[in-house]
């Protein structure tokens, strides 16, 4: 790869980078899944470099990849071209901002929402994920492919089966601590 | 207020928008339903949970990786396989066969909205003319009442799936094409398909395939839907570029990848919108006229529509007001359509002389006949012709316009 191929790269994907992270880390619930989801995006988009700069939404474009990576996650595992350098990637992973984990270490609330997070399945968390990092119904639309009366049916039914199951935390936290 | 309220309130980011009242009004709901509770809960606690910094050194590694990669990307862009059904000479027609092809098997058929269609009548064909009597009047009256029971109108492609294109010939870098025959029953489906002729039988069962598929608004006759039969098409198969080697065509076969490229640009729309299409195309054949405009509507609002789109959503409007012997509206449904895709056969030329003709607006059925014969985006349909020879016997020529 050129360092002008590297550039130009770099200076497409930069402006979406942070919205695809946040986005994975909702999605995948932890730091070193979301930036392995975050690059596996990079690498099909910069598997179509010179027309991404055409696109008109590269935003949804980068969007819809991700969340068919995500919701499609256990093929992607078998076939990521990043699993070879993984070991070389994961000497870089130290970084000084706290990990999903620690956090939850610190609040009980937070630890009982990702639990709960983690019991919803694929297609809800990811459809609550992308909503609630701000997107539209239409922009969810063209990201999921699914109508909107889906959608809506959608996001309601994954809100009310997140509530639930935070309410069963909220019960069970409290045994769990008088056990220990 | 009721659950729909609050879904909406949930589904807009409105919840922190909220007028007084409106919190009022949703406090006490969500106090009495449960569902609506748990649901705000579960919004309030995702909202609440902290986010950590995106990494900054994420780009790096991204490049570092893919360094690391055998350089096999570029491969997709480069080789492609381009279907092209006969006589479809429309840009845009090519292109959508293009953005099919290389997402691979298993995706949705996608929409051809600008594609001029293919179909040559054998046999006798009918003249698309209206079941009224002749005209009277003279040729330059407008907004006349249309005064006769019903206003014909043609059998208009809705949806073209392009064909697999076979795997062995691919190998062996075969083109060739093959002419079916077929016809429209009267919902719309495409039945009876039979290979007339072809350049290799290779090709013939997924083209055969790929025309079970398509889709139609059926040719309306005296107010019926009426099925169409012993129509002909050529679907083609064709290789972009001609020279693919024997290495690329190979990848191309293998390369089944589930994720779109940027050649389709606004990819998950486009395939969203053919979705709705599908979903307007089902109510008409099921005759829920009323659902088919909803889903119409929606789609309006929803996607900002390319030409071809809009004139394909507008061609079904004027399909379904003619159903509803709404010719007014049909008229201004189909003007939309031709408007808003200039240049390109959209079908709705045909329906709208028709109507024009039906008002006794000689001069607008036969400036609208001229335009579409004189775009020479594809030959002329023998209908059309018909009516143009109609016109001319009422004394209406591109002279005395």
């Amino acid at each position: 790869m050129s360092q002008a191929e590297h550039a130009e790269f770099a200076r497409l994907i930069a402006p979406h980078l942070a919205v695809l992270f946040r986005a994975a880390y909702r999605l995948t619930g932890n730091r070193a899944d979301a930036e392995d989801l975050v690059q596996d995006v990079c690498v099909r988009a910069y598997a179509n470099l010179r027309s991404l700069e055409h696109l008109e939404r590269p935003k949804s474009w980068l969007m819809n990849i991700q969340y068919r990576l995500f919701v499609d996650g256990a093929r992607r595992r078998g076939r990521s071209p990043l699993r070879a350098t993984a070991d070389d990637l994961d000497t870089t992973c130290a970084s000084a901002d706290p990990g999903l984990e620690e956090i939850a270490e610190g609040s009980l609330a937070e630890r009982r929402i990702l639990d709960a997070w983690a019991r919803l399945d694929k297609e809800q968390r990811a459809l609550l994920a992308l909503h609630v990092e701000g997107h539209t119904l239409a922009e969810l639309q063209s990201i999921t492919d699914l109508s909107t009366d889906v959608l809506k049916a959608r996001l309601y039914r994954a809100r009310v089966r997140l509530g639930k199951l935070l309410a069963t935390e909220r019960a069970a936290a409290p045994l769990m601590e008088s056990k220990a | 207020m009721n659950c729909t309220d609050v879904a909406a309130i949930l589904d807009d980011h409105a919840l922190s928008r909220l007028s007084a009242a409106d919190r009022c009004a949703l406090d006490e709901h969500v106090t009495g339903c449960e569902p609506c509770s748990l649901a705000c809960q579960a919004q309030n606690a995702l909202l609440a949970l902290p986010m950590p910094a995106v990494p900054v050194d994420v780009i790096d590694r991204v490049l570092r990786a893919l360094n690391a990669r055998p350089a096999r990307a570029p491969l997709r862009a480069q080789a492609r396989v381009v279907m092209v059904g006969a006589l479809l000479a429309a840009g845009a027609a090519l292109a959508a066969v293009t953005a099919v092809k290389l997402l691979g098997p298993g995706t949705q058929p996608l929409l051809m909205p600008a594609a001029p269609d293919n179909e040559s009548i054998t046999g006798t064909a009918s003249i698309p003319a209206t079941t009224a009597g002749g005209p009277e009047g003279s040729a330059n009256a407008t907004e006349r009442p249309i005064d006769v029971e019903y206003v014909d109108v043609d059998y208009l492609i809705a949806q073209r799936t392009p064909p697999a294109y076979p795997p062995e010939a691919l190998r062996r870098k075969l083109s060739g094409d093959v002419t079916l025959k077929f016809t429209i029953d009267v919902h719309g489906s495409v039945r009876d398909v039979e290979v007339v002729r072809s350049s290799d039988a290779i090709f013939e069962s997924a083209a055969v395939a790929a025309l079970s598929q398509w889709k139609y608004l059926p040719r309306v006759s005296a107010g019926k839907r009426v099925a169409v039969v012993g129509l002909e098409t050529v679907i083609r198969f064709a290789l972009d570029p001609p020279n693919l080697s024997a290495a690329q065509a190979s990848a191309i076969a293998k390369d089944v990848g589930r994720v779109p490229t940027p050649d389709e640009a606004g990819y998950a729309s486009m395939q969203a919108v053919d979705r709705g299409m599908a979903i307007a195309w089902q109510r008409i054949a099921a005759e829920n006229f009323r659902g088919a405009e909803l889903e119409l509507d929606e789609l309006r609002a929803t996607y900002d529509l390319q030409a071809g789109q809009v004139a394909m959503v507008w061609s079904f409007y004027g399909y379904i007001y003619v159903q509803y012997g709404d010719y007014g509206r049909a008229i201004d449904a189909y003007e939309k359509a031709v408007a808003s895709n200039t240049g390109h056969w959209t079908q709705a030329e045909a329906a709208l002389a028709n109507l024009y003709f039906a008002r006794h607006q000689y001069d607008q059925a036969l400036k609208t006949l001229l335009a579409y014969k004189n775009s020479g985006v594809m030959r002329i349909a023998p209908e059309a012709e018909a009516m143009i020879e109609k016109l001319r016997a009422l004394g209406v020529t591109e002279e005395t316009l």
